[in-house]
């Protein structure tokens, strides 16, 4: 039951209302280079600058796999309270990770959803960063990837998205700023860890529109 | 068929006059200079090609507007003006510091757009210039930075006036009724006010290729010529007495005057959008529309000519 009103929700919410509030109003283009399918299970990885990076992603996500692909969560940040709980497992369709050693396999649900052949979407950065900055990358997706060799990357880069609404700020404003969807591929299983992160850092990059590009920090 | 399509549309015969006499031009320039064009191409050219083809979106966006009904029409021109705005604001990067007052800079545009329709001729032309002055000082004060404080209040309130109060002009004019007994009506005016500075712009362009000899602003603009400028206006001047009895000016001088002051507004309209765009060190302010830029791109000579045409009828008390 809750998922059906969860799905639901989502679709009026994010097709409804948040897809054309950010093309109209925000100034987001959408840019894609292959047609989104999560037929089969994909990891969406992409720089972090605001919150509205993952609903932004999950907004341009086809209504058919919507109950599919899910944003993961801090699990300190976001299931702080009941209320953001509650709310990030019906609008965001979320999982969770624990940022702490709280648990013992923090990535276990993630796990989970990819054995069911679903998405998740991951930042790797573990956290937003400055606008046109990309922190150091976690190895978290990497993990996942020698678990799972046969799934996917898909990498998004989320263009002038902390000008919309930067960290520590609740006010969203205008900002002509664009989303680019890249082509997903599977990685060779045997590259290590360390490799798979570091190629994953580069197709997000490669994804950067214009002349300033990016800057490592 | 004129005053059966004014039936259909409810505009003025005049207006249809000159708007089928607009759309003809514009289907004989289409065929010239594409053709023009294909046979010896130049930067120059292409940017007309380009021109013209903007020419088209805004003689369709124009005639679809005047046929919206009247609070319809403004919600429009109000959004447009808003993406304008939202453009030139992305590419200005002011400071982080004052970004809560940006909510009011946009606010701005449904209170500019509501008093262009419903509120008095002062309030209209006092909102921006004197209120959003204050505003935007005071908002900042109350944030309690001083960084970049002068920069974001100068670039800011700038802006304001060249988007919000330049392009909220069309919709006051539309709400006005002008006096003296001019049968066009406010729509003929506009219309005419929007072709006659995107003609001079080829008209500049026409004579500065075929007489230009000396750069008229070799830094901002190196295209344009000073022979340009001056046969453009003295042909303009010609053109808008010619066309004296569509203009709501009392005598023929009077319209020439007027064609002559237009284009001199048009020629620094484009001038001032070049310098802006070579100052911030980019093409183009967006890719709304591939190969056309932004709307700033496209609007450029028109945000000037537009709010002086207003300003103009105003001192001469035909407002």
């Amino acid at each position: 039951m809750m998922e059906v009103i969860g799905f639901l929700l989502r679709v009026v919410l994010l097709k409804g209302f948040l897809k054309p509030f950010l093309w109209l109003f925000l100034g987001v283009k959408f840019k894609y280079q292959e047609k989104l399918d999560f037929e089969h299970g994909k990891i969406i990885i992409a720089n972090h600058n605001s919150h509205v990076d993952a609903l932004a992603i999950l907004s341009c996500v086809p209504i058919r796999f919507l109950h599919k692909v899910h944003p993961v969560v801090a699990r300190d940040y976001f299931y702080k309270t009941k209320l953001t709980r509650i709310l990030a497992k019906l609008i965001l369709n979320s999982v969770s990770v624990a940022r702490n050693k709280e648990f013992k396999s923090p990535l276990a649900q993630c796990e989970k959803l990819l054995k069911k052949n679903h998405s998740l979407i991951i930042f790797p950065e573990g956290t937003r960063g400055k606008a046109g900055e990309l922190q150091e990358f976690k190895h978290g997706v990497s993990i996942l990837l020698s678990h799972y060799p046969d799934i996917s990357i898909l990498p998004v880069y989320c263009d002038g998205f902390g000008d919309l609404m930067p960290k520590g700020e609740w006010m969203v404003l205008p900002f002509n700023s664009s989303l680019h969807f890249g082509k997903s591929r599977i990685l060779a299983e045997n590259m290590s860890v360390q490799e798979k992160t570091n190629i994953m850092k580069q197709e997000i990059l490669n994804l950067a529109p214009g002349e300033k590009g990016v800057q490592h920090v | 068929m004129v005053s059966y399509l004014a039936d259909l549309s409810s505009l003025s015969e005049p207006f249809i006059e000159i708007f089928l006499g607009i759309t003809g031009l514009l289907i004989l320039f289409t065929i010239v200079f594409g053709l023009w064009n294909k046979k010896s191409p130049s930067p120059g050219m292409k940017e007309i090609v380009v021109r013209i083809y903007s020419w088209w979106i805004i003689l369709f966006l124009i005639i679809f507007v005047f046929l919206l009904p009247g609070d319809l029409a403004t919600i429009v021109t109000a959004f447009f003006t808003f993406v304008a705005l939202r453009e030139f604001l992305t590419k200005l990067e002011v400071t982080k510091n004052f970004r809560k007052t940006l909510l009011y800079v946009y606010l701005t545009i449904p209170l500019q757009f509501y008093f262009a329709k419903y509120g008095s001729q002062h309030i209209f032309n006092a909102f921006i210039p004197i209120y959003m002055f204050f505003l935007i000082a005071m908002r900042n004060i109350v944030l309690g930075n001083y960084k970049n404080y002068l920069e974001f209040n100068g670039k800011v309130f700038w802006v304001l006036m060249l988007v919000v109060f330049g392009f909220s002009q069309v919709s006051f004019l539309r709400h006005q009724t002008i006096i003296g007994g001019y049968e066009g009506g406010s729509e003929l005016l506009i219309l005419l006010i929007l072709f006659l500075t995107q003609f001079n712009d080829v008209l500049q362009f026409l004579w500065g290729k075929t007489m230009g000899r000396n750069k008229l602003s070799p830094n901002i603009s190196p295209n344009k010529t000073i022979e340009g400028f001056l046969g453009a206006a003295f042909t303009l001047a010609a053109i808008t007495a010619g066309l004296a009895s569509y203009l709501p000016f009392t005598s023929r001088w009077e319209a020439a005057l007027f064609g002559l002051l237009l284009s001199v507004f048009g020629l620094f309209g484009d001038l001032n959008m070049s310098a802006v765009k070579r100052d911030l060190g980019v093409k183009d302010m967006d890719d709304l529309i591939p190969g056309h830029g932004g709307i700033l791109d496209r609007l450029d000579s028109i945000s000037f000519t537009l709010p002086f045409t207003v300003q103009y009828l105003i001192l001469r008390g035909y407002l």
